[in-house]
């Protein structure tokens, strides 16, 4: 997928631009049929994303409590944020925990259950459905189980560390272990990751291994000169869906804690949320303002992997990216 | 043929996978009318078809008028209704927590009742008058209660743990409350096994208030502007928070235990986690539903250093119903706010109450008579209630839960002293007051 994406990507770079006129009255029809079956999209995307990405941001500078008009604020809401929100570096940290520990964990554990679920073992259209079937669960119905599965008195994981003669933790209880505890519950979505890695790995031609094994390569340089280089787009698209999505860490932390305990799982998305939904007046300016700037930092980041990604992003036939 | 056959058993699938989305509301086909109210409610668990049949009630009273009964969920309420104002199509009638009324009263997001009162000759003087001193803003009514916003502090202890431990009188005070705590915990020094009492779980005005009110202290004035919690009641308070929590094990022990507790049959009380829990008067039809064979008795909360033997639990906030602006019928809407609020014959608003054996606002109806029968318990908790003092709510009290909550946690865990983290809450709440009073004054 990664790799078609990139060909495309470069196909497009070296297309030269058609004008209008130059087409011929088949190429016209086609062309007007084609506005015309994707104008519901447009539609929808104009005015489901676009109208309140634009929105959100002219709110970002009003007070609107919803039920009466925007009043005009200016930078007010972003200058409290910066200088007297006590929750907002608390919610930002407690994402970029979540961030950084979710994405290594799926990353690693998507590509390694990838590699597995790529060679000949038995059973194997069953073991790619039951790894990849949590992450079609819906999400409320995945916290009440890991509500369960963390219980500090009755839940499966103590169960089984009490069983190994290790110490019952608090995971919901205890503020140093309450992010932990949604770490471990975000390896429910690898699937996803893993089987855009399966995709990957099935687009790298068996040649290049046969070539390495007449090389004399064992399996560990097989996989750290071939595979790894030839799956540097498909990581770079996992890493960018899921930074992206780690960011926006919402729901079960809404369900499961509510940012308990001591805020130790406060992240910025349920930080906004509160503000926008949860007090009275409700805050839609401030809120809007906190969204900008998590847009801006996910910005940021994605920015930062796209510019560095071509040094280490390698497409087949020796074309970076 | 196979792919028409296949995509029939799609389309059918889909449907009946839409068909849950369609039973949180509840229209009855027999009605015919010219007018449908929509109405929002947040009754849930066996309390729905309670809702369902006093509904059809009104139905059969009010020929013309029918009914969309919709139950919603309580943690989104506020979501859902601003949602549904902000777009021009709110609900005709929803049911409204008392504690949201200053906001949705200074936008007039809400119609007055006033003159619907007036012209249908509804007394305010047919409610308590603390019950209706919670439905008024700028000196108008803005809903009408029900069910009663008091008896929400309610201790309800197993007399069997009492008996075992060897307990012979329910505590009046906190010294002897603290001592029959520890009593009854059962544990190891680390581990919990039972809990005497869990001095943060209490409803109504939340667990900080409802201690501080028990000890005799005002946290807000009554023109709603002052915050005044960083006081010798107010440290007092948290002083006995942090014992309990400390003859608990400790606040991470306390939480972890407390993660095996849930709703109805899943209760502390019910499944003998804990031998007092404070909860509300709706407890009593969660036991006789659940645990028929619970050796139980009811007492008011025991009162501080501070406090007196007479100023016990709290009101604060409950619920009421009213009429949102824009509402597409109005004076039909109104007829169902005076039937779900003031009927006493039919089996409407009184009738409601009874069945859940509850505390009533209503003057002339006794929530704990069903079907001509006086409830055994019913003087016990109606004393408890009668011990009951106002804890007004203020026009920022989400947000004031949570920093109330947060300095809690900062001295149960250790993070603050007791003097410090008042005076920040109380400085942080000021200044959301402040704010609001700036903005909508």
């Amino acid at each position: 997928m990664a790799q078609a994406f990139g060909a495309q990507l470069s196909a497009l770079r070296g297309r030269r631009r058609t004008r209008w006129r130059d087409l011929s009255p088949m190429r016209k029809r086609e062309a007007r049929f084609g506005l015309l079956f994707i104008t519901p999209w447009i539609i929808g995307v104009l005015l489901f994303a676009l109208f309140p990405f634009i929105a959100s941001f002219v709110l970002s500078f009003t007070k609107y409590n919803i039920v009466a008009p925007p009043r005009w604020v200016g930078l007010e809401h972003y200058v409290h944020i910066f200088t007297d929100d006590p929750l907002f570096l608390k919610s930002l940290r407690n994402t970029a925990v979540y961030v950084g520990g979710s994405v290594v964990i799926r990353i690693v554990l998507g590509f390694a259950l990838a590699l597995l679920l790529n060679t000949k073992v038995r059973f194997l259209g069953l073991w790619r459905t039951l790894f990849y079937l949590p992450s079609v669960v819906p999400i409320v119905a995945l916290s009440v189980i890991w509500l369960y599965v963390l219980n500090a008195r009755a839940g499966l994981l103590n169960s089984l560390l009490y069983a190994i003669g290790l110490p019952r933790i608090r995971w919901f209880a205890d503020p140093d272990y309450a992010m932990i505890a949604f770490l471990i519950m975000s390896t429910t979505w690898v699937g996803v990751t893993m089987v855009i890695f399966l995709a990957g790995l099935q687009g790298i031609p068996e040649e290049y291994y046969d070539a390495a094994k007449i090389d004399g390569a064992n399996i560990f340089q097989r996989l750290r000169r071939v595979t790894i280089p030839l799956m540097t787009p498909t990581i770079y698209l996992n890493v960018l869906i899921n930074i992206i999505g780690a960011f926006q860490v919402f729901t079960q932390i809404f369900i499961m804690t509510g940012g308990a305990p001591r805020d130790a799982t406060r992240t910025y998305v349920l930080h906004l949320f509160d503000h926008a939904f949860q007090y009275l007046p409700p805050q839609m300016g401030y809120s809007s303002a906190l969204a900008w700037i998590l847009f801006i930092i996910i910005f940021i980041f994605t920015a930062a992997i796209v510019a560095t990604s071509q040094r280490w992003v390698f497409y087949q036939g020796g074309e970076e990216s | 043929m196979f792919r028409k056959s296949t995509l029939l058993l799609f389309v059918a699938v889909m449907l009946l996978a839409m068909l849950p989305l369609s039973t949180v509301s509840a229209q009855n086909p027999d009605c015919e009318g010219d007018v449908t109210l929509t109405y929002w409610h947040h009754w849930g668990g066996n309390r729905i078809p309670l809702q369902e049949h006093q509904v059809a009630a009104f139905e059969d009273a009010h020929p013309g008028i029918c009914v969309d009964n919709i139950f919603l969920p309580w943690d989104n309420r506020l979501q859902n209704l601003l949602a549904a104002i902000a777009a021009g199509n709110p609900p005709d009638v929803t049911m409204f927590g008392r504690q949201d009324l200053p906001f949705f009263a200074a936008t007039e997001s809400i119609i007055p009742l006033d003159d619907y009162m007036a012209a249908d000759g509804v007394d305010p003087a047919i409610f308590h008058p603390s019950e209706f001193a919670g439905t008024q803003f700028n000196g108008q009514t803005w809903l009408l209660p029900l069910p009663g916003g008091g008896a929400y502090n309610i201790v309800w202890y197993n007399t069997d743990h009492f008996a075992e431990a060897g307990i012979e009188s329910f505590p009046e005070t906190w010294d002897e409350m603290l001592e029959a705590a520890e009593t009854l915990r059962l544990g190891d020094g680390s581990f919990l096994e039972r809990i005497g009492l869990n001095a943060q779980s209490t409803s109504g005005a939340g667990a900080f208030l409802t201690w501080y009110n028990a000890n005799g202290g005002d946290w807000i004035s009554p023109d709603l502007r002052t915050i005044t919690i960083n006081n010798e009641a107010g440290a007092q308070a948290l002083e006995f928070m942090q014992a309990i929590a400390e003859i608990n094990y400790g606040i991470e022990e306390v939480n972890a235990f407390w993660e095996m507790a849930g709703e109805f049959d899943q209760g502390p009380l019910i499944q003998g986690l804990v031998s007092m829990e404070i909860n509300g008067s709706w407890t009593l039809f969660q036991v006789e539903d659940h645990a028929e064979s619970l050796n139980y008795d009811v007492a008011p909360i025991p009162y501080g250093p501070n406090g007196s033997a007479d100023r016990r639990g709290n009101a604060h906030g409950g619920w009421g119903y009213m009429v949102p602006k824009n509402a597409a019928h109005p004076d039909e809407a109104w007829k169902l706010v005076k039937w779900l609020t003031t009927e006493v014959e039919g089996d409407g608003a009184c009738w409601f109450i009874q069945q859940q054996q509850r505390p009533s606002p209503l003057v002339e109806c006794n929530g704990y008579e069903k079907d001509g029968v006086v409830h055994p318990r019913a003087e016990a908790l109606l004393g408890v209630a009668a011990l009951d003092y106002l804890v007004p709510v203020s026009p920022v009290q989400p947000e004031a839960n949570q920093i109330i909550n947060r300095m809690v946690e900062d001295v149960l865990f250790g993070d603050s002293s007791i003097e410090d983290a008042l005076a920040s809450a109380e400085a942080e709440i000021q200044a959301l007051l402040d704010s609001f009073w700036e903005e909508y004054s």
